[in-house]
């Protein structure tokens, strides 16, 4: 029975249009995304094939990975390039720090990550939002239950029936560009990256779920079409926009985020004063205003990971925000990734200077392998499946006491 | 007549609970949003007073030994209206390596944007069946069957609807200029209460022009349904996806280099071979023999030439880079103008003073504060060395004072969208008119 | 008075809807226009609410040219739609104060809507109710309201019994009587052969856009309408 009511949703909506709108919205978005991204990746292939041109020189830039084509989370913050000239008491980035591409940052880019957070989960709303009340006003919903059928298989077939026609799509267009991409010269994914593309599109699979559900609880709790699509874009809206700045905000009354530019600004003066109040000789004066810097900077940089860290977590208990953090982890460009960045970095030149060696080494910055970054993603994986546990266990609930009249 | 309809279209929006939930909802969530955004902003004041005092305790302690490889960027006021659009924040010029990730992943969302999302949603979701909902509710024929004209009906359509949400904007901002009156530490000039009703104004247009296309949409259809996926269509494409497509565009059309790349060839290259070139200029006199001591004043006038050549190249490729970023700077905006919703965001922005024209703004007032700084600092570094004094004195050190645009300066920049927002109105109304007239009641 | 001359509909799909319609309903007589569903009875009404063109032949109302002056002729004529929702989140009689406005009535106060109201049966507790409540009877009654107020000398009504129980059905008959009574014009499109014998001046048999015949009062009443009726149908 369940799946007689499975297929009549599939052959139901194959040939309605909200199928197509999905099919044709996911073929042009994504493949879009992916020459956006494509060129991007290739413009930080550039500038990371930068090399140092002196010898008491060191250019310090993360290779760009195969994954920033689907996922761009802190790729900006993470592929910049840092110079460190022997003597200098921290490296310096070499675009001092300032954009010129203003425009960028207006809007969000177009990447995997984007598209499935808000375009896609918005189609899954779409999706979901007449499912119970629209039958309920077409009738159908009367017929069908004056027939043996328990109303479990009803709203179990139309969610299997519905979610598969929403993913369906989204899956063949994402293999159809990811067989593409991969024919592109300088693009290749090792078997580990795979994997990792093969989580990302798991928990985007799950995050639509919970949209998707979203939707249909909210469809068998309204009773009028137009309040049902309503509540829909609020909750969207609410979920997309504005949950993400209470973590923020609780994070800011509970946790200090000192000023970024004030540090800067501490760590010359400390140097000035040192400088004005010693008659050390050089080599020991040099170590004494890097030990206050590097204190400077670690006190910071402490609070800096703390309130990440603290955010992080709050966000990992909604679906979004999960979704993110989910992501981002597995393409080795959430949080987590910048923070080692940092502190790789730093280790790096800390060696360099305690040994007063010439590293010439350009890499010495290591990603998260693979079990790493699951484990610090498997808890936003366990929130997003128990949202969408919990969603149908409600929708259930809803349902069987659906008034049918 | 038309006055009749007007009221009746108020009242039927007013009256249905469906109005009442969601104007509740944005009225809420734009609450919530205003009040993130002032907790955000007193923060980002206290920040910036903190930073001043250690800014200022910096610039009285340099000595004579420093150059200016010192730090000393003046950083941009938190402008007064930010919590109303961030647009690119505040500008930061720093050489660290820690910032903020959050703003990366978790972007905070300001009222403005808020406003534009939730309004424009509204607009559509009520206008997508204000015309072929009433044909199957069968009132339009009972309508028409009056002496009615159908011009006077579809413009009282619009200007009810819009005057409805206009209401709900008016009500919405107001409880935001009252939460900010109450808890931010502002001070609001007259510069800031035009922009703010610009911003209001603008956002009427917004909202009629939206409100329009759900009009348009909903006469070209007959069926509510098919209306209303189709008004969600276009919605979606005019907010969530054809804004990100003009970056891309504008990179495509007019390719720049990364700032990394411009800055690696036009000083770290160039210094290096610069250096380069004065060692070669040297040992080809070492190598002719000549002692160390003429070489200096033979090479000089060869070295200064190289320098120059080098200069020029610089100069050349910095230019270049100007021009290519300013240009595509210039495609990206243009082409962020076919998005209604990009095109009420940058108004925003440089109403606000958070624009791409007020960072350029900034940026070059910042240059200009920074040099006159230094070439101050140089002077008096050679009073120190003419006088001999005991400590290099800086008193009276230009202190940064940032001028903020005029409005008129601000509406220069920030006007072009609105034209367009109006333009685009025009011609939705005319599409919609005509649309109507055509409009087939059986 | 409606009146029809040679009045034909083709629409753009080639479909010819109604063929050369003559017609002439005048003051104080009730016409009824019977035939089966795509008969061109709504094309009709349509026609005359210039809700669409005529391809050929003329519409008048009073004696007021419809393609001509349309905002002019609908001073004159009042419509009962079949199935009206009117306006859900407005009251009965906010719908008919609107309505009244519409048809250009002055000031009107509430009194005068609420006596409307009772005389087309509607009880005093539902004046001030929603309409989206009401059941499709009631709406029908607000329907007429909405009409009768308009005090013009000519009514449309399209379908109006279907639908309808017994006793509103019943109700809606005697204000039609009293509406006769008082001179109008009226022109009921249905299928309703009962209420046809019962109130009927005239009656016209629509088929396939003809008007196949017309039948006075004492010639539908010698013969059984319904025999008759069918008969026409039955031809080819």
């Amino acid at each position: 029975m369940l799946l007689t009511i499975i297929k009549k949703e599939i052959l139901e909506g194959i040939r309605g249009y909200k199928f197509t709108l999905i099919f044709i919205s996911c073929i042009i978005l994504l493949g879009f995304s992916c020459w956006v991204m494509y060129s991007n990746y290739q413009k930080n292939v550039f500038d990371y094939k930068l090399k140092a041109l002196n010898k008491d020189e060191l250019i310090f830039r993360k290779a760009p990975s195969v994954l920033s084509l689907y996922v761009k989370g802190t790729q900006e913050m993470m592929e910049r390039s840092f110079i460190y000239k022997k003597g200098d008491y921290e490296p310096t980035e070499l675009s001092i720090g300032f954009k010129l591409d203003f425009f960028s940052q207006l809007f969000p880019s177009l990447d995997l990550l984007y598209i499935v957070k808000v375009i896609l989960s918005f189609l899954a709303l779409i999706i979901g939002f007449d499912l119970i009340c629209g039958e309920k006003r077409n009738g159908t919903l009367r017929l069908m239950l004056s027939n043996s059928v328990s109303r479990k298989d009803i709203i179990l077939g139309k969610i299997i029936g519905n979610y598969a026609l929403l993913i369906t799509p989204f899956l063949i267009s994402f293999l159809l560009y990811f067989i593409i991409i991969n024919l592109v010269p300088g693009v290749k994914f090792s078997f580990e990256e795979i994997i990792r593309v093969l989580f990302v599109l798991l928990s985007s699979a799950i995050y639509l779920l919970v949209f998707f559900l979203m939707g249909v609880a909210i469809s068998s709790l309204s009773k009028t079409q137009r309040g049902s699509i309503i509540t829909c874009f609020i909750v969207w809206i609410f979920f997309i926009f504005i949950q993400p700045s209470f973590a923020t905000i609780i994070a800011k009354e509970t946790q200090t985020m000192p000023y970024i530019r004030k540090i800067e600004e501490q760590k010359q003066l400390a140097q000035i004063e040192i400088e004005k109040n010693n008659n050390l000789s050089k080599d020991a004066l040099w170590d004494n205003i890097y030990d206050k810097k590097i204190s400077l900077t670690l006190g910071f940089r402490n609070k800096l990971n703390s309130y990440i860290n603290f955010i992080t977590k709050i966000n990992m208990f909604f679906p979004t925000g999960a979704y993110v953090i989910c992501t981002t982890n597995m393409a080795q460009y959430g949080l987590y990734d910048e923070m080692k960045l940092r502190t790789d970095l730093f280790q790096t030149i800390r060696s360099i200077v305690k040994n007063k060696a010439n590293n010439s080494e350009n890499n010495i910055i290591t990603n998260y392998s693979i079990e790493d970054s699951l484990s610090n993603s498997v808890w936003a994986i366990l929130v997003l499946i128990f949202y969408a546990i919990g969603l149908v266990l409600l929708i259930y609930m809803v349902f069987i006491k659906y008034d049918v009249r | 007549m038309i006055s009749t309809i007007i009221i009746k279209e108020i009242s039927t929006i007013l009256r249905s609970k469906v109005f009442i939930i969601s104007f509740l909802s944005i009225f809420i969530l734009s609450g919530v949003c205003i009040l993130v955004q002032v907790d955000n902003f007193n923060n980002k004041q206290k920040e910036y007073s903190d930073y001043l005092v250690v800014h200022h305790q910096l610039i009285n302690s340099i000595t004579i030994n420093y150059d200016n490889s010192l730090w000393l960027w003046p950083d941009k006021p938190v402008p007064n209206l930010l919590m109303f659009s961030n647009g690119i924040g505040q500008i930061m010029r720093m050489p660290s390596l820690d910032r903020n990730t959050i703003t990366q992943l978790f972007p905070d969302v300001d009222f403005c944007t808020i406003i534009s999302i939730l309004f424009s949603l509204m607009a559509v979701l009520f206008s997508f069946n204000a015309i072929c909902g009433e044909k199957e509710d069968g009132t339009l024929r009972l309508i028409f069957s009056s002496p009615m004209k159908r011009s006077t009906f579809i413009i009282a359509k619009w200007l009810g609807g819009t005057i409805c949400l206009a209401l709900c904007l008016v009500i919405c901002l107001l409880f935001a200029i009252i939460v900010i009156l109450f808890n931010a530490n502002i001070d609001f000039q007259v510069v800031d209460w035009l922009s703010i009703l610009s911003i209001l104004i603008t956002g009427v247009i917004y909202i009629s022009l939206f409100y329009l296309i759900g009009l348009y949409i909903s006469s070209k259809t007959f069926q509510s349904h098919i209306s209303m996926l189709i008004s969600l269509l276009v919605w979606g494409i005019c907010i969530l996806i054809l804004p990100s497509i003009p970056d891309f565009m504008g990179k495509l059309i007019s390719p720049s280099p990364s700032m990394a790349e411009f800055i690696y060839e036009s000083e770290y290259q160039i210094q290096t071979e610069k250096i380069k070139s004065i060692d070669n200029i040297r040992n080809k006199y070492i190598n002719r023999g000549y002692s160390e001591n003429i070489i200096d004043s033979l090479s000089k006038d060869e070295i200064a030439k190289s320098l120059n050549e080098f200069n020029e190249k610089q100069n050349m490729i910095q230019s270049d880079f100007g021009r290519k970023t300013q240009l595509q700077t210039i495609i990206s905006t243009t082409m962020a103008l076919i998005s209604p919703y990009s095109c009420f965001i940058l108004t925003c922005n440089e109403l606000t003073d958070c624009g791409i024209y007020s960072q350029i703004r900034f940026r070059n007032i910042s240059q200009d504060y920074h040099s006159t700084l230094w070439n101050f600092i140089e002077t008096r570094k050679e009073d120190f060395r003419k006088n001999n004094s005991s400590k290099l004195s800086l008193t009276g050190y230009p202190v940064f004072k940032y001028i903020e645009p005029s409005f008129k300066e601000r509406l220069m920049v920030g006007g072009v969208p609105i034209i367009v927002l109006i333009l685009y109105n025009i011609l939705f109304f005319v599409l919609t008119f005509n649309a109507f007239l055509k409009y087939d009641l059986r | 008075m409606l009146q029809a001359n040679n009045l034909t509909k083709r629409y753009e799909d080639g479909k010819l809807a109604l063929d050369a319609l003559n017609l002439e309903i005048k003051d104080g007589e009730i016409f009824f226009l019977l035939g089966a569903n795509g008969a061109g009875k709504t094309t009709t009404i349509n026609l005359f609410l210039n809700f669409i063109e005529p391809t050929e032949g003329k519409v008048l109302i009073n004696n007021i040219d419809v393609t001509k002056e349309p905002l002019e002729a609908k001073k004159h004529v009042a419509y009962v739609s079949e199935n009206v929702m009117l306006y859900g989140d407005f009251t009965a009689k906010q719908n008919i104060h609107f309505f009244s406005e519409l048809a250009g009535l002055g000031k009107l106060n509430n009194e005068d809507y609420y006596s409307i109201l009772r005389r087309v049966g509607l009880q005093d507790n539902a004046f001030n109710i929603k309409v989206k409540t009401f059941s499709k009877g009631m709406r029908q009654k607000v329907g007429l309201a909405i009409a009768i107020i308009k005090n013009s000398s000519n009514i449309l009504l399209d379908e109006p019994t279907s639908g309808l129980d017994p006793k509103a059905a019943a109700e809606l008959t005697a204000e039609l009587k009293e509406l006769r009574a008082k001179g109008k014009a009226i022109l009921m499109c249905t299928h309703d052969i009962f209420r046809a014998k019962e109130l009927a001046n005239r009656v016209g048999i629509m088929k396939d856009g003809r008007l196949i015949i017309i039948l006075n009062r004492d010639e539908f009443l010698k013969e059984d309408l319904e025999k008759l009726y069918l008969s026409y149908m039955n031809e080819n």
